[in-house]
């Protein structure tokens, strides 16, 4: 067990080397100089331009330039953006509350619609209802997430004018900011509308949680419907099937335990495609997060958040990924020695 | 008094082209307290016919019979759930393979509670906890495996295969059941572990009057441990009768043909002397030949075996065949 411990620690720390690399060499072949690149101030005399090439080292060769970057970073300093010219570190600490509560709210939405949903279509294998789910999640996994987003605007927002379209907040509530993650800092705030405005929060979540989680919630439900359909032939089952188990007992004993073992690494793979349609959806929502941060930063040509930002939501997949390996080994009877 | 009575059993298999009755027409009897071995060549669907028995075939199988008596109930006329009921009862079974039998990610101790029923337990409603944990350690004992604590608290993939199936057995005897399937128990085992089991098998026979059905194609075993046996092919029923009878007076040429094999290895043979067999291969599935399966491979066969031979009776010795050996032809 801790040999497979340290075996993880080994992949997060050489992937996050690797994430590094790739980000520092951006700096040098972005357009420009790679001062610019690397401080995002723009306008300086020479004394300040010798002065942040001393500070970034890089009038020395590129290994010293690399363990350079490395302990700024681990310093918390990214540099400044281009165009906001404020530092990135604290642009991040804006966005990325947003984004993450975002993707959160529905991943634990897809974990609590699509395994009970797949777990119940496995049991029922062959039947009615297992046909109809499975073809629904057919049919939600191909629908391509900006069309979702535009359509449930359309319908929920603009005809029937039942929710909000796009924002994390409607702009009458002055929520003051702690953590960034709006319902916290409205249980928090002390102001006479925290009710009004946590329900206009809530309301204003709603689209863009349904759409994001649309994607994981199929992928969560097949690959649970499919893996139960595979336990339920196993030996053990039938086995156990013999001893005279009702069909709840089964599930609740044996199939529930094996097939979340399988079904756990499938998380990772969901929250991976979850990150990328998280942009998508803030974008088609006005989300003030990562994604339309990252976006507008490409067409800014503003390259300092471009690097900063792939190096910080990589790093992240990074570590979910490896979390959720950490956590299958723990659960895994097999693996624990 | 007949304990399980299976008459005329039909397995199907409903391919998405064909149909194919991989068991065709099988019958077996079983009597109380009985040793029974149940014998036939891998594919010969000795497996099946456990399954199709136990009621854990799934849908692309359809199972027909003409009688299925149990204990003088007529197990055809009550409902499925009822049957699986008295099935679940009464027979339990033990796989081939039994790391694979068990749950892999749940404790035996788990495994084996589940299976004991509250009323063997009595006592309290609070007593029952430790009463259970007592009476998973006893059935571990008694089936012989001397560190039941380490044995509770293990996985499967902990143990050895033939511990696992010494558990597989002791789940077996949990309910005490009436009759116990054993589904080539010791297959792919040392010989030692396997006379082990085969002897716990034996034990719980002779002293609690447990039926067995000893389901393999080690015919060593079977005429060593067993009392009765039937044959199988092809999933037909060939001849069935005490085992003694069986081998000293065969009435099948299948049946001669296969102890012929049986007794030459007791005896010194010559250098690359050819062992004795039937002319060509068992069928596949999907070209079994019409009439008697065995046909083709016959060296008795003639124009009458493509038709299907009835069940004939002789002392309790039942044999499938137009042209019986060693018998005397009743005009």
């Amino acid at each position: 067990m801790i040999y497979y411990l340290l075996r993880r620690l080994n992949l997060l720390i050489s992937t996050l080397f690797i994430l590094s690399i790739i980000a520092f060499s951006l700096g040098h072949l972005f357009p420009g100089d790679p001062v610019q690149n690397f401080s995002g101030l723009r306008e300086f005399d020479y004394n300040q331009y010798t002065d942040l090439q001393e500070k970034y080292q890089l009038n020395q060769g590129y290994i010293s330039q690399y363990f350079t970057y490395i302990s700024h970073i681990l310093q918390g300093d990214l540099g400044v953006s281009f165009n906001s010219k404020a530092p990135i570190t604290k642009e991040l600490a804006q966005v990325a509350p947003a984004s993450l509560e975002l993707s959160i709210y529905a991943l634990l939405l897809a974990l609590l619609i699509g395994i009970p949903l797949g777990f119940w279509a496995g049991m029922r294998h062959q039947k009615l209802s297992d046909y109809t789910l499975y073809s629904l999640s057919v049919v939600g996994n191909s629908i391509p997430i900006f069309w979702l987003g535009l359509m449930v605007i359309l319908f929920f927002a603009l005809t029937l004018n039942w929710l909000p379209m796009s924002g994390r907040i409607n702009l009458l509530y002055e929520i003051p900011e702690v953590s960034g993650f709006i319902l916290y800092d409205i249980l928090k705030s002390d102001v006479s509308y925290k009710y009004l405005a946590l329900q206009d929060a809530l309301r204003h979540l709603i689209l863009p949680t349904i759409t994001l989680a649309m994607v994981p919630i199929t992928l969560l439900l097949t690959t649970t419907r499919n893996t139960v359909i595979q336990i339920m032939q196993t030996s053990y089952i039938k086995a156990a099937q013999t001893k005279g188990l009702s069909v709840w007992q089964l599930a609740k004993r044996h199939v529930f335990r094996n097939t979340m073992l399988s079904v756990i690494p499938q998380i990772a793979m969901a929250f991976n495609v979850l990150m990328t349609s998280v942009m998508i959806t803030e974008i088609i929502f006005s989300w003030p997060g990562v994604g339309s941060w990252l976006i507008e930063a490409i067409y800014q040509r503003d390259y300092p958040v471009i690097k900063a930002g792939l190096l910080v939501v990589s790093s992240f997949i990074v570590v979910i990924h490896v979390s959720i390996d950490v956590l299958h080994a723990l659960t895994n009877p097999l693996y624990r020695r | 008094m007949a304990l399980l009575d299976v008459r005329n059993l039909t397995v199907t298999l409903n391919d998405e082209f064909d149909k194919v009755n991989a068991i065709d027409k099988m019958s077996l009897t079983i009597r109380q307290g009985g040793f029974h071995g149940l014998v036939g060549e891998s594919g010969s669907g000795k497996t099946l016919f456990a399954k199709a028995l136990m009621g854990i075939l799934d849908n692309r199988w359809t199972v027909k019979a003409d009688r299925l008596f149990w204990q003088d109930n007529d197990l055809l006329k009550i409902s499925p759930e009822k049957r699986r009921e008295v099935i679940n009862r009464d027979i339990a079974m033990i796989f081939q393979e039994p790391s694979r039998s068990l749950d892999p990610t749940a404790q035996i101790l788990e495994q084996l509670e589940e299976v004991i029923p509250n009323s063997e337990l009595g006592g309290t409603f609070w007593g029952r906890k430790q009463a259970r944990h007592q009476y998973a350690s006893n059935l571990l004992k008694k089936v012989g495996i001397k560190s039941q604590d380490y044995c509770l608290a293990a996985f499967p993939h902990e143990l050895s295969e033939g511990q696992c199936q010494k558990v597989s057995i002791a789940m077996a005897l949990a309910r005490k059941p009436k009759m116990i399937i054993a589904d080539e128990p010791t297959d792919a085992m040392e010989s030692t572990t396997k006379v082990q089991i085969l002897r716990l098998l034996q034990k719980f026979n002779e002293n609690q009057s447990m039926a067995i059905l000893l389901i393999t194609h080690d015919l060593e075993a079977v005429a060593h441990w067993a009392k009765d046996m039937t044959i199988l092919y092809a999933g037909q029923s060939v001849e069935a009768g005490a085992c003694k009878e069986l081998i000293h007076n065969p009435y099948h040429p299948y049946t001669r043909a296969l102890f012929q094999n049986l007794s030459q290895f007791t005896q010194q043979a010559d250098h690359k002397t050819p062992l004795q067999t039937l002319k060509g291969t068992t069928p596949p599935l999907q070209h079994l030949p019409i009439g008697c399966r065995l046909g083709p491979r016959c060296p008795q066969a003639q124009k009458s075996c493509v038709q299907a031979p009835k069940a004939s009776r002789i002392k309790g010795h039942v044999f499938n065949c137009h042209y019986p050996i060693n018998v005397r032809k009743p005009v």
